[in-house]
């Protein structure tokens, strides 16, 4: 019998050095621990009639809702305060943005070392293929400043990791301090020092639209790169993806295949990030962008209708089985279209967009204005 | 007077032919109109509109196109539904009941009472001449429209519609029955259909016409009632109440069932489907009657209709996710231990959330209902403030004594309509839609 510890084990081994083809008998042993120790999560199987037992491929563990973290708890009961993880534990709220309820989800993760490992290694891999360390400019709050982001923490870290010593955080829960941001990169363009800029799509938006005011562009060093992530959240006016590589181009010089849109979610501690010619020399140029996996994430497309899987090639929402999420529930299935491509155990994602994100349709009322009627209960 | 040869005549011949049922991409590659087509269009409905043709002339080819229209195999009306069915994925079942219901109150009687009451000396065509209503039609209700339209030709205006890109045929078919019943009164409606984004031809609606009749989403609409010419009919919602009077208790099964037909018709689209239900609960809500036994018998009811009117066979991935939302964050509350009761038909084709704490909630559609508590009027209130101004309609049970009171806080909350379950997708004529501004005008009693 493979121990809780093993089972840790063996799923760090796995984000070093990962071995496609024993993905599916480690998800099936992460299943099985987390189907005896998280107890919301056990019930939901067994409300579905899938037990530790029944379940013998991947694709018949069932998936959670991104929306249950908000409502239930999900993380494995590691037997109390005494269990030297459970007092090394993480705990990360989302947004709160998409509940409607004023209620934000919790993601509690008993071993950030298996986070940090999965955020750093795919990080590595494709926003620092170069492996240079270089000057770091977060413009979101780091997680000093607010420990319960978890891209906060993941800023952290990026910079702890791939940082050069000189770093400045122009962000904190109040927004971004956008001239402090902007006097750091001319100093940077300055000394010729390449930059990563990392923060969220609104945050970079807010520095493209300072340079707009003073009509300036800043002349960054080659190498310099921008690694954002949110999409079109917080946004009044979206930037387009594209966008943003237009405006990191012609605004700071980025050179756009080093603008790297990072798509992740509280829920989940993997993330994936934009192939582009910086990371994956041979990926074909298209927007939107696919979007690379790790190789111990899995990602698939469901019909919401069915739950099963739709075709290869075919938009659905999004599933993923992460196996850093080991201490909480690896099956999670979010609230975003996408196309899923697999190739040779590297799930290649098209983001499509945000589900129900729809217009509203004649006299419907759009579900988002409702916000306010949900939030007074 | 024969019906004038106009781009209206082409745009509805180009239609694809009778029977054609999956024409849906033929109808896709049609130009929009030129914004000239769309000005002469609208000259030409002027000019028809100026012939003098006495109010009950106008109400006896309604009521001739109507009663056509009543009949499930009237040429036109099959056509219609059938290719409405293949567009939009629902089922001709439910379309004809839905469009027999929405056509049920436009009696001849009922007709010739809007003749009187807007066609008559006070109304504003008698007082200032022709005049042109351009309609920007929405495209989640087949026939949604329907009552203004009809107010509109009987009180004299000349109509020029853009049909919804999501639904091109109803109009089409219904303004070639008015022509074949009556070519003069015919001549009045003009019909076309271009994407939201042709501004300049609906800038031409606009310019050419008297009065803007808008319908659709809130930012559509926000845009166009800045424009005192324009009567925007936005994003609206509906309801019920189920009171628990001890002296006369409702038919609870039957009352189930007639709501469960409210919410089915229209696929719940419309802005008459109820979304959410409260049922009075004078105590503890686990007694019988209270929201959760209720809630059950909606579920019962839903599933039963699901059977005579199925519902989609395929949703939209975005409908369906949303749909999927909703049974989620109710399956997962109730996992986490929340007061939380939910009741699922197979695959997405009905959903019942009982939830007795809720405010009012808007549901996606698609036969999706929320079944909530109440206790006394103010709590009744309390429940319905978040969505003050957005309430188009509610029905309530028949315990009468409890009513007054309730329809008074749902007229101060901006309710138009309160009918009886069943009833809700059928308002009489004289219904007051979106607050009556538009019956007003047509009737001379708002400038």
């Amino acid at each position: 019998m493979t121990t809780r510890d093993q089972i840790y084990e063996q799923v760090l081994s796995f984000i070093h050095n990962p071995e496609p083809a024993c993905f599916e008998p480690l998800a099936l042993l992460v299943f099985r621990h987390q189907f005896a120790t998280v107890d919301a999560y056990r019930r939901y199987c067994l409300s579905l009639g899938a037990t530790a037992e029944s379940v013998r491929s991947l694709d018949q563990i069932p998936a959670v809702s991104a929306l249950a973290f908000k409502y239930a708890d999900l993380y494995a009961d590691l037997g109390g305060a005494n269990d030297s993880r459970a007092s090394g534990a993480l705990t990360f709220l989302t947004s709160g943005t998409t509940a409607g309820r004023g209620r934000r989800g919790q993601h509690r993760v008993p071993h950030p070392e298996i986070y940090r490992a999965s955020a750093i290694a795919h990080l590595g891999a494709m926003v620092f293929p170069d492996q240079r360390r270089l000057t770091m400019l977060a413009i979101h709050p780091t997680a000093d400043r607010m420990p319960e982001s978890s891209l906060s923490r993941m800023i952290s870290w990026c910079i702890e990791e791939f940082g050069n010593g000189t770093s400045l955080c122009a962000a904190d829960r109040g927004g971004v301090a956008t001239h402090a941001a902007l006097d750091f990169l001319r100093d940077a363009g300055t000394r010729g020092e390449p930059v990563c800029i990392l923060g969220t799509t609104a945050a970079i938006a807010a520095l493209f639209r300072a340079l707009d005011e003073a009509n300036e562009s800043i002349r960054l060093a080659p190498a310099s790169r921008l690694m954002d992530t949110g999409g079109a959240k917080g946004q009044v006016v979206a930037l387009e993806a594209s966008q943003v590589a237009a405006l990191a181009e012609s605004r700071l010089s980025i050179d756009s295949d080093h603008v790297i849109n990072e798509y992740g979610m509280t829920e989940l501690c993997s993330q994936l990030y934009d192939a582009t010619h910086f990371n994956t020399p041979r990926i074909a140029r298209s927007w939107p962008r696919v979007k690379l996996a790790p190789p111990w994430l899995r990602a698939s497309t469901i019909d919401p209708v069915t739950d099963r899987p739709v075709s290869a090639g075919q938009p659905g929402l999004l599933r993923f089985f992460d196996l850093a999420n080991v201490g909480s529930v690896s099956a999670v299935t979010t609230e975003d279209i996408g196309i899923v491509e697999h190739d040779h155990g590297r799930d290649r994602v098209r983001v499509l967009g945000r589900a129900g994100a729809a217009e509203a349709r004649g006299c419907a009322l759009a579900l988002a204005e409702f916000a306010a009627a949900d939030g007074a209960r | 007077m024969s019906a004038p040869r106009s781009r209206t005549a082409s745009a509805a011949s180009a239609v694809p032919g009778r029977g054609d049922a999956t024409a849906g991409a033929a109808d896709a590659a049609l130009p929009p109109p030129d914004p000239r087509a769309v000005a002469e269009a609208a000259a030409r409905v002027r000019a028809a509109a100026s012939a003098p043709l006495a109010p009950h002339r106008v109400a006896d080819a309604l009521k001739a196109a109507l009663a056509l229209w009543r009949e499930r195999g009237f040429e036109r009306r099959r056509v219609a539904i059938a290719r409405i069915a293949a567009r939009a994925g629902f089922s001709v079942p439910l379309l004809n009941e839905s469009i027999d219901t929405l056509l049920s109150p436009f009696t001849d009687s009922a007709l010739d009472s809007l003749a009187a009451a807007i066609g008559g000396e006070g109304g504003r065509a008698r007082r200032q001449g022709a005049f042109v209503i351009g309609f920007v039609m929405a495209g989640n209700v087949a026939g949604a429209g329907m009552h203004e339209v009809v107010a509109a030709l009987i009180g004299s205006a000349g109509t020029v519609i853009k049909s919804a890109s999501a639904e091109r045929v109803w109009w089409v078919e219904f303004a070639g029955t008015l022509r074949d019943v009556d070519a003069e009164v015919g001549a009045r409606v003009a019909v076309f259909n271009w994407p939201r984004d042709a501004v300049e031809t609906t800038a031409s609606l606009r310019a050419n016409g008297d009065l803007l009749v808008a319908y659709g989403d809130d930012t559509t609409v926000a845009s166009e009632a800045r424009d005192r010419r324009v009567i925007a009919f936005g994003s609206r919602l509906s309801g019920a109440a189920i009171t628990g009077s001890a002296s006369a208790p409702p038919d609870l099964e039957v009352v189930a069932e007639a709501l469960a037909r409210d919410v089915t018709l229209f696929e719940q689209l419309g802005c008459l489907s109820p979304h959410h239900v409260f049922v009075q609960e004078p105590g503890d809500g686990s007694a019988a009657g209270g929201a959760r036994d209720f809630a059950a018998r909606l579920a019962a009811a839903l599933e039963r209709l699901a059977a005579r009117l199925p519902p989609p066979a395929d949703l939209p991935l975005n409908d369906a996710a949303s749909v999927r939302r909703v049974r989620e964050v109710a399956r997962w509350r109730r996992i986490g231990g929340e007061s939380v009761d939910f009741f699922e038909g197979r695959r997405l084709g009905w959903t019942v959330v009982c939830d007795p704490a809720a405010g009012f909630t808007a549901s996606p559609g698609f036969r999706t209902v929320f079944v909530s508590a109440f206790h006394d009027h103010a709590d009744f209130r309390a429940r319905l403030a978040p969505a003050a101004g957005r309430l188009e309609a509610f029905a309530l049970d028949d315990s009468v004594s409890e009513h007054a009171r309730l329809r008074e806080i749902l007229r101060e909350l901006g309710v138009t309509y309160v009918a009886a379950p069943g009833q809700m997708q059928a308002p009489p004529l004289t219904w007051r839609h979106g607050g009556g501004a538009f019956l007003d005008l047509l009737a001379g009693t708002l400038q």
